[in-house]
C-alpha cells in the first residue's frame, strides 16, 4: 500500500476511533417511528391496490351490503351465532358485545335508525353503519364493541360513530374510549373529527369532542397516539391529554391514567368470564380496565396466587367492583390507594 | 481507489421499488437501514431533544413515503433522506410551534405557558468541539452502505483482526479486506465532502446531486 492510502488509512481510524461508538436510538422512539410508517405504508400501498383493482370486483359489496341491511330492518336484529372468522362474512367490521342504557344503529344502506338495548348484544356491524347512544338521563347509553382484529371500543353516552371500517372511525359527537392491547393483529385505528384525526401508536386512549368548546379532546391512558390537523401532527404519551381548536392550536396538559377521567369506560367494560380464569388474568385484566397497579405486598405469594383458577360470580359487577368479590374469596385482602392495589396476605388489614 | 457505487444506486432503487409496490420485507428493511441514522441526524440539529426528533422523523418519514415514487437514486437515499428530515425542522421552527406541558391534575381545557426550551449545551469549547467532531464522524458512517460502516466500527471500534471481521460479516478474509478497502475510501470521501462542504457524488463519473 502507498505511504499517502497508508497514512489516509491511519486518519479514517483515529477519526473513527476518537468519535466513539455512534449513539444509540432508544428502541421506544424507534419502535414508534417504525410504527407509524408501517400504518402510512399499509395506508398507501392498500390504496394503490384499491384503485387498481378491476372494477367488476368492487361491484359485489354493494349488493351484499343491501342484503345486510334488509336482514337488519326485516329481521330486526341478525344474531351472531358464534365462530364466523372476523370481518370475513358481508363487510362485518365490529361486534357490539354489550349495551348499557338506549343507543341506535343506523346500517349503511338504510335510513332508519334501530333501537337497542342490553337484549341486543352480541350484534354484527357492517361497514359505513352508524351507532349513537342516548345522552345523560335515565335513559342514558354507552357501548362497547370488539372490532374486527380484536380492539375495543366503547362509546360514551350521547355519543355518535361511524365505522367506516374495521381501522377507521368518524366520531361526530361525544366520546370513544379505544384499547388497541386486546388485538390479536396488529391493526392500527383512526378516530376521524370534523377539527383532526388521532391515530393510535398501541395504546388506550380516548377521543372526545368538546361541545362546549368545539375542540377535540385526545387524552391517553397508555401507550402513544399521533393527533393530525391538516399537516400539523402531535404526538401524545401516556397520562397526557391534548386539546386542539378547530383553528389548529394544540394546549397539553397532564392526566392521570386511573379515577374519575375513565370511570365511564368501566360502566360498560365487557364481562370478565371468569369460569376457570387464573388469577393471573384476571388481575391482568383489572389493571387494564382500571389502570390500576397490582402488587402483591408479599412477593413469595405472587407466584402461587396467580396461578390459582377463579370461577364465576363476577359478571354482573363493573371492573372496579370486583375486587370485593374477588380478593377475599382467595384468602387475601387488599388496599386501594392512589391507583396501586395491593394484595394483602392473609393477616393483612385493607 | 474511489469505488464505482453504480450498484448501490441500483440497489437502493430496487429496494424503494420493491417497498411501494407492497414488499413487507422491503419496507422493514428500509426502516431497519435509515430510521437510525435519520433519528440520530435530527437530535443532532435539535440540540438532542430526542422526542421532537422523534416526531420529526415520524413526520419526516411518512411524508417522505409518498414522494419516494419520484427518487431517482441520483442522490443517496439518506442524503435524500436528511434533506426532507432539514425541511421538515425548519418547518417547524418556521411554524413557531408552542405546544406547552402543565401542572399535574388540570383537568379543564389548559390556559398556554411557556414553551420549555430545548437543551442548552454548555460546555468548555474543547468538549463541544469534540462532540461536533464525533457527530460529523457518525453522520460520515451513517451516510456509507450499512455494511461498510460496520466493517470499519469492527476493525477501529472492537479492533478485530481481519479473520474476526470476516466471520462476522459472513465473508472470506480477502472479501473482508476488500470491503474494509472499500469502507476506508467511501468514508473518505463522503468526510472530505462534508468538511469542504461540496455537494456529493456517486463517485467517479457520477453526476452532481444535492446534499
Amino acid at each position: 500500500m502507498r505511504e499517502r492510502e497508508v497514512r489516509l488509512d491511519d486518519d479514517v481510524g483515529r477519526l473513527i476511533t476518537a468519535a466513539g461508538p455512534r449513539p444509540a436510538v432508544p428502541a421506544a422512539d424507534l419502535a414508534a417511528i417504525k410504527s407509524g410508517f408501517r400504518q402510512a405504508w399499509s395506508s398507501e400501498t392498500v390504496a394503490d391496490k384499491a384503485a387498481t383493482r378491476p372494477t367488476r370486483a368492487r361491484r359485489w359489496r354493494a349488493p351484499l351490503a343491501l342484503a345486510a341491511s334488509l336482514l337488519v330492518a326485516v329481521g330486526g336484529v341478525w344474531w351472531w351465532l358464534g365462530g364466523p372468522p372476523w370481518g370475513a362474512e358481508h363487510g362485518v367490521v365490529a361486534n357490539i358485545a354489550r349495551i348499557d342504557g338506549s343507543a341506535s344503529l343506523a346500517v349503511s344502506t338504510d335510513a332508519r335508525d334501530l333501537a337497542l338495548s342490553a337484549t341486543d348484544a352480541p350484534l354484527d356491524i357492517v361497514a359505513g353503519s352508524e351507532l349513537a347512544t342516548a345522552a345523560g338521563g335515565e335513559s342514558a347509553g354507552r357501548v362497547a364493541l370488539r372490532l374486527a382484529g380484536g380492539t375495543s371500543l366503547r362509546l360514551d353516552s350521547g355519543s355518535r360513530v361511524r365505522l367506516l371500517s374495521a381501522g377507521s372511525l368518524e366520531l361526530t359527537a361525544g366520546a370513544v374510549y379505544v384499547d388497541t392491547s386486546t388485538a390479536e393483529v396488529a391493526h392500527g385505528i383512526e378516530i376521524r373529527t370534523s377539527i383532526g384525526i388521532a391515530r393510535d401508536i398501541g395504546t388506550q386512549f380516548e377521543v372526545r369532542l368538546v361541545e362546549e368548546s368545539g375542540a377535540m379532546r385526545v387524552t391517553v391512558r397508555d401507550g402513544a397516539v399521533r393527533v393530525e390537523h391538516g399537516a400539523t401532527s402531535a404526538r401524545v404519551e401516556r397520562a397526557q391529554v391534548l386539546t386542539l381548536s378547530a383553528d389548529g392550536a394544540m394546549v397539553r396538559g397532564v392526566i392521570p391514567t386511573h379515577g374519575a377521567p375513565w370511570d365511564w369506560t368501566l360502566r360498560v367494560a365487557p364481562r370478565f368470564d371468569a369460569q376457570a380464569a387464573t388469577v393471573s388474568a384476571y388481575l391482568d385484566w383489572l389493571a387494564g380496565e382500571t389502570g390500576w397497579r397490582v402488587v402483591f405486598e408479599d412477593p413469595s405469594l405472587e407466584a402461587t396466587a396467580r396461578a390459582v383458577r377463579i370461577h364465576g360470580g363476577i359478571a354482573h359487577l363493573d371492573p372496579d367492583q370486583t375486587p370485593d368479590a374477588v380478593v377475599p374469596s382467595l384468602g387475601f385482602s387488599y388496599r386501594l390507594e392512589d391507583g396501586v392495589l395491593t394484595i394483602l396476605g392473609p393477616s393483612g388489614a385493607r | 481507489m474511489i469505488e464505482r457505487n453504480d450498484e448501490i444506486a441500483e440497489a437502493e432503487r430496487e429496494l424503494v421499488r420493491r417497498m411501494l409496490a407492497g414488499d413487507e420485507l422491503a419496507m422493514e428493511t428500509f426502516g431497519d437501514t435509515y430510521f437510525a441514522p435519520l433519528y440520530r441526524y435530527a437530535v443532532g440539529r435539535l440540540s438532542g431533544n430526542t422526542d421532537l426528533a422523534r416526531d420529526i422523523v415520524q413526520t419526516t418519514v411518512v411524508k417522505a413515503l409518498r414522494k419516494l415514487r419520484s427518487f431517482r437514486g441520483e442522490a443517496p437515499l439518506i442524503a435524500w433522506l436528511r434533506a426532507c428530515c432539514r425541511n421538515e425542522i425548519a418547518m417547524h421552527f418556521r411554524r413557531g410551534k408552542a405546544v406547552p406541558m402543565l401542572g399535574e391534575g388540570d383537568e379543564s381545557v389548559p390556559e398556554l405557558s411557556a414553551v420549555p426550551n430545548p437543551p442548552q449545551v454548555d460546555a468548555p469549547e474543547g468538549s463541544l468541539l469534540r462532540r461536533e467532531s464525533a457527530q460529523l464522524v457518525h453522520e460520515t458512517l451513517d451516510a456509507l452502505p450499512p455494511h461498510y460502516a460496520q466493517a470499519l466500527e469492527l476493525k477501529y471500534l472492537e479492533r478485530l483482526p481481519v479473520r474476526e471481521i470476516a466471520a462476522r460479516l459472513a465473508l472470506g478474509p480477502k472479501a473482508a479486506e476488500s470491503i474494509l478497502t472499500r469502507a476506508r475510501g467511501a468514508f473518505r470521501l463522503r468526510w472530505e465532502e462534508r468538511i469542504h462542504d461540496r455537494r456529493p457524488t456517486r463517485g467517479v463519473g457520477g453526476g452532481l446531486v444535492s446534499a
